[in-house]
């Protein structure tokens, strides 16, 4: 081999060396970094965006749609981590998981600002609202109202945004102005759901029927499949809250009956079946997820509650 | 000496005769044709393998990040991609039209033979804005195709696609003659800055106008009123957000955005041709 081929095979062989070590050191460099991140992440997690949502419109130009996309994914993703850490707080203090509408680790500062710079980007992305009037009233309720109007005025044909802003009320226990917002949807659809809604509002709007009524049209209504699931979960929760109103009424007539409580779900079958509830074959009664309703007998009396494993949100 | 030409070109006493001079229009086509065989040899098109790449991955990944928001999402980044993507192409070989021909001395050869220097641009222009519509409709299927493997498309909304995607190529149309009116003058790099600045600038100057408003002295207003009609509003062919939600633009509007990129096709290509006729090759 020639002096020359050797000096350049040399050259590419060191070439070679400090592409796979540059590579290499990157790459330990980057896992080096990643494990001092969490403690930057946890200063910059609540860290609201600085850009007001006028200027990012006028800086945006024709392409609000995609940097409201982009604060979105943003929105979800900060919302998902703080309903992880409030899950994995509960979990471990032995409650249920939370849910989309109890987050109270959220901070309002960042998620109004999220919210106000999507919908001031792009003021027809109704996803964005739905969102908002679930996950924001837990924080700040005012502001799920003021965005929810504003998403109102911005989409004049969106009926249903009236129902999430209903809901806000709803919520808040003034069931004047859910039926008043429930009224001002009904003007502009011909689906008579919502005079209806608004009519049992006014009547009686701490009724429970009047909640699955609320989250089954939340449910029919999602656009979001993580909203969808979260109105379901409410569903559950509700009827599982009636039912266990039943159960409890009819242990009582049992305890005055047989002046006892029964020693097992067995003894109680019959007349729980007789009260319209869905009981197994071994006798306890069902909860709205599949799982069996447990029996505390203690010296004070008898009571129903959840078991462990059901899926039913606590409250 | 006297040479009788058939209708074959070939003189009736043995030497050969001068070829027809081809009309002006087929001048023009055949310079077309061969600025849009050069870009294909050149592998502009392939920017088209990234953007399909884009989309794909977008679409497997936004499903499960966005809330159900994919369609949007995916119509969003699908037309920005195009614009940006067509934008770049619009520019880059936009100003390069001129620039090669004088880089490789086959200019010289081309004006040479009878043709016009106003013939050579239009020739330019017109193979560039057949390259872009080549890329804007393969993107445009791309999209649909997308969309259709979401099962998110419907007649309206590809409708509502189709006519943003025809704005989006008359906005290049106007860029491409931009960049060929900078080009007809000046350096590449100086062009190539100057048309950009053209396309950050175009999509803002609606807010020069609403800025003009501010000031109470006649003087700055009209300033920034004569701003913003000497320069090409961009944002006029940018509808994407509204798109995204299936509201497209109305048929009165697409004529209207039509009639003003022609007028400013015109406008730069009149220009252009006025400043390459005074341009000295020496």
């Amino acid at each position: 081999m020639s002096r020359l081929a050797t000096t350049a095979s040399r050259r590419s062989l060191g070439l070679v060396l400090a592409l796979v070590l540059g590579f290499g050191s990157s790459v330990a460099l980057a896992r080096t970094l990643d494990r001092g991140a969490p403690a930057l992440r946890v200063a910059l997690d609540d860290a609201a965006p600085y850009v007001s949502p006028q200027i990012a419109r006028r800086l945006t130009a024709g392409f609000g749609g995609l940097v409201a996309d982009w604060y979105w994914l943003t929105t979800l993703q900060y919302v998902g981590r703080k309903l992880e850490e409030q899950t994995q707080a509960e979990t471990a203090a032995g409650r249920t998981v939370a849910e989309l509408d109890r987050i109270k680790a959220v901070n309002p500062r960042v998620l109004v600002r999220l919210i106000e710079l999507i919908t001031t980007l792009d003021p027809r992305f109704t996803a964005v609202y739905e969102f908002a009037a679930i996950v924001l009233p837990a924080v700040d309720g005012a502001a799920a109202v003021a965005l929810v109007e504003r998403g109102i005025e911005s989409n004049p044909d969106q009926w249903y945004l009236h129902q999430q802003l209903a809901f806000i009320y709803w919520q808040r226990g003034d069931y004047l102005a859910a039926a008043d917002a429930f009224r001002r949807g009904a003007r502009m659809t011909t689906a008579t759901w919502m005079e209806h809604m608004a009519e049992r509002m006014e009547s009686r709007g701490d009724d429970p029927k009047v909640a699955q009524a609320m989250y089954a049209r939340m449910y029919e209504q999602a656009q979001d499949h993580q909203v969808k699931q979260w109105a379901l979960n409410r569903l559950m929760e509700v009827r599982s809250l009636r039912e266990r109103q039943v159960i409890r009424e009819v242990l009582a007539g049992l305890v005055s009956a047989t002046g006892q409580c029964p020693r097992s779900w067995s003894e109680a079958a019959a007349a729980l079946r007789a009260a319209g509830l869905t009981v197994d074959t071994q006798g306890p009664p069902i909860d709205p997820s599949g799982t069996p309703y447990v029996l505390v007998v203690t010296r004070r009396g008898c009571d129903v509650t959840l078991h462990r494993a059901s899926t039913v949100p606590r409250g | 000496m006297h040479t009788l030409t058939t209708t074959h070109g070939v003189a009736a006493a043995g030497i050969p005769a001068a070829r027809p001079v081809p009309s002006s229009r087929r001048r023009i086509v055949a310079i077309a044709r061969n600025t849009f065989r050069e870009a294909v040899r050149d592998r502009v098109l392939y920017n088209l393998v990234l953007f399909v790449l884009l989309l794909s991955v977008g679409a497997v990944f936004l499903g499960a990040a966005s809330a159900s928001q994919d369609a949007k999402i995916i119509v969003d980044f699908g037309l920005t991609a195009t614009l940006l993507f067509g934008a770049l192409i619009a520019i880059f070989v936009g100003v390069g039209l001129v620039w090669k021909e004088m880089e490789r001395r086959t200019l010289y050869a081309i004006f040479a033979k009878p043709v016009g220097r106003t013939e050579f641009l239009l020739g330019k222009y017109l193979g560039l804005c057949v390259t872009l519509a080549v890329n804007l409709v393969v993107m445009g299927a791309g999209l649909t195709l997308v969309l259709l493997s979401i099962r998110a498309l419907s007649t309206a909304l590809a409708l509502v696609l189709w006519s943003t995607v025809a704005l989006i190529y008359l906005e290049l149309t106007v860029l491409t003659g931009v960049a060929l009116l900078f080009s007809a003058f000046s350096s590449p790099v100086f062009a190539l800055f100057a048309s950009l600045a053209v396309f950050l600038i175009g999509h803002f100057t609606a807010d020069l106008k609403a800025l003009a408003t501010l000031f109470d002295a006649a003087a700055p207003r009209a300033a920034l009123v004569a701003l913003h009609h000497a320069l090409p509003n961009l944002s006029t062919f940018v509808v994407i957000t509204p798109a995204a939600h299936g509201v497209g633009p109305s048929a009165d509007y697409m004529v209207t955005a039509l009639a003003y990129a022609v007028a400013w096709d015109v406008a730069l290509l009149a220009a252009a041709a006025l400043a390459f006729a005074r341009r000295d090759f020496k």
